[in-house]
């Protein structure tokens, strides 16, 4: 049985504008998503520090042992950007979860969806330099290359096509172009292993799952308009 | 005017009444309502001919799905929606390289007549764009190896004179190496006219967008809110939602800066006055929030 966890943040306290459909978004797949649900943090209880490794970046005020990487799934709905998940305070580390402090997967994390814009831009390669350091026994990091909108319901969707044995890939690339115009572009970034085979992973109970890949071999990120 | 928000010199204009148009044909999705039932399941048979899988669909929440190998169809029970693919082409990670892709003209070319072929109403859908899905891959820590793996044709749908906007009024034909069809997407609900209604302006609708809790937060010396572009057309919800009409809106392109973000986004501004409870009363939408800005 797999576990959930979700965080989400609509108030923003002036660092940027507010948002107002992460709650549903995120709490439609905490509640829909067959498995042990394990967290949900939300506004002024999500905070970057949760999906940051220990002892890693500066402020180095990591607890994703805790959270993100105490689940088997992680779901965070908010804004972003290329600099990372961005939070609605920023007096437990610094606000953001920047690409250079997660390390995910050496506990549990299989998947982290990032529902937000931008943090899986491809930014002329880039993606690799930002993210790939995050891939510890992590498959997959599900979100956007472009800009998104502030979807209540892409999380029941996602959820939904994750109960009905859809691939984690299949899945996501759905909600997403359920729920966008043809301007927003779905991405994901995937880690590879020798004996591992993440590409046909689906949610646990629901069909094959990968082993981790621990010390990844490849990476392979894609992306297509919604 | 707030000092936090930037406006264009000029806005758009429209007469007073608009066209409005309905978005189902029915009254109800009961599946005790004959007409809708005899509608789906001829849908369901013309899709089951014309793409080739038979059998009896599976009810996946809003969505009869089919599978056969690796093809999955989906029929959509809130509109006129479907979505075909091939799995094993659509989002292929890796091609052979003496394998190419359609040019722009030619993957135009093909998608229409893919459309026709499946008898998917195109006619007052355009080509939008020509995109493809790129994959990129890195061994260990080498450069990556990147490569269009297909090629996506884009559709925007018009109702009258003004855009079709969302994610349910779209077609993207999505084709593989040597231009093998690979996807269908047909997000679409066939439309009616309705009655014409008063439309409120852009000058209107910006000033709601303006008062709009989501800034209530931001501080003049601090940030600013750059509004690059309003539209006007006609909303179209997610496929799987049922929605009696069209929600004409002025869409608002617009900038957030603060100190620590910058957030380009989209706001939908309803152009007609409709409360929440008008618009449960006319069973607009099937979620009334959804009635001022969204």
């Amino acid at each position: 049985m797999g576990t959930i966890g979700i965080e989400w943040v609509n108030k923003f306290h002036g660092r940027a504008s507010d948002l107002k459909n992460n709650d549903d978004n995120a709490r439609g797949f905490y509640n829909t998503l067959s498995g042990v649900r394990r967290f949900e943090y939300g506004d002024d209880l999500a905070w970057d520090r949760d999906f940051e490794q220990s002892g890693v970046g500066s402020p180095s005020a990591g607890t994703d042992q805790l959270y993100a990487d105490n689940v088997d799934i992680v779901f965070f709905s908010g804004h972003g950007s290329r600099n990372g998940a961005f939070f609605g305070i920023a007096n437990k580390d610094d606000g953001e979860a920047k690409p250079g402090e997660l390390r995910l997967g050496n506990l549990d994390c299989e998947w982290i969806v990032f529902d937000a814009c931008l943090v899986l831009e491809r930014d002329n390669l880039n993606v690799f330099n930002r993210l790939g350091g995050a891939f510890a026994g992590l498959h997959y990091m599900l979100g956007f290359d472009t800009t998104c909108g502030d979807s209540g319901d892409r999380g029941r969707k996602f959820a939904e096509r994750l109960n009905s044995g859809w691939s984690v890939r299949d899945a996501w690339i759905r909600a997403c172009t359920e729920t966008e115009g043809s301007d927003t572009n779905w991405a994901y970034l995937r880690a590879d292993a020798a004996g591992t085979n993440t590409i046909d992973d689906h949610w646990h109970g629901k069909g094959f799952v990968s082993p981790d890949p621990v010390t990844p071999t490849s990476r392979f990120y894609l992306r297509g308009a919604c | 005017m707030n000092e936090l928000f930037k406006l264009p010199d000029r806005l758009p204009k429209l007469p007073g009444k608009i066209p409005m148009f309905r978005a189902t044909r029915f009254e109800s999705l009961s599946s005790r309502d004959a007409a809708y039932t005899k509608d789906l399941a001829r849908r369901l048979r013309t899709a089951q001919r014309s793409f080739g899988l038979e059998g009896t669909p599976a009810t996946e929440g809003a969505r009869l799905v089919l599978r056969k190998e690796q093809v999955s169809l989906e029929l959509y029970a809130a509109s006129d929606s479907l979505w075909w693919t091939d799995h094993r082409l659509a989002y292929q990670e890796r091609v052979p390289s003496r394998e190419q892709l359609p040019d722009e003209s030619k993957a135009k070319k093909l998608a229409a007549a893919l459309l026709e072929q499946h008898g998917l109403d195109a006619k007052s859908a355009s080509v939008a764009s020509v995109t493809f899905i790129e994959a990129d891959v890195q061994s260990g820590d080498s450069k990556p190896r990147t490569s269009r793996t297909a090629v996506d044709v884009n559709y925007r749908f018009r109702l009258g004179e003004h855009p079709a906007m969302g994610p349910g009024a779209k077609i993207k034909v999505t084709l593989a190496s040597d231009g093998a069809p690979a996807q269908i997407v047909y997000f679409w609900r066939s439309p009616t006219k309705a009655a014409a209604a008063s439309a409120i302006s852009a000058t209107t609708a910006l000033e709601r967008f303006m008062r709009d809790p989501a800034f209530f937060h931001l501080r003049n010396k601090d940030a600013t809110v750059t509004v690059k572009d309003v539209t006007f057309g006609y909303y179209a919800m997610s496929p799987t939602d049922f929605q009696r009409l069209y929600v004409p809106v002025w869409a608002i392109d617009a900038t957030s800066q603060t100190r620590e973000l910058r957030y380009d986004f989209r706001r939908y501004v309803v152009a007609v006055d409709m409360s929440p409870e008008d618009a449960k009363r006319a069973d607009a939408v099937a979620n009334p929030r959804a009635c001022r800005v969204f």
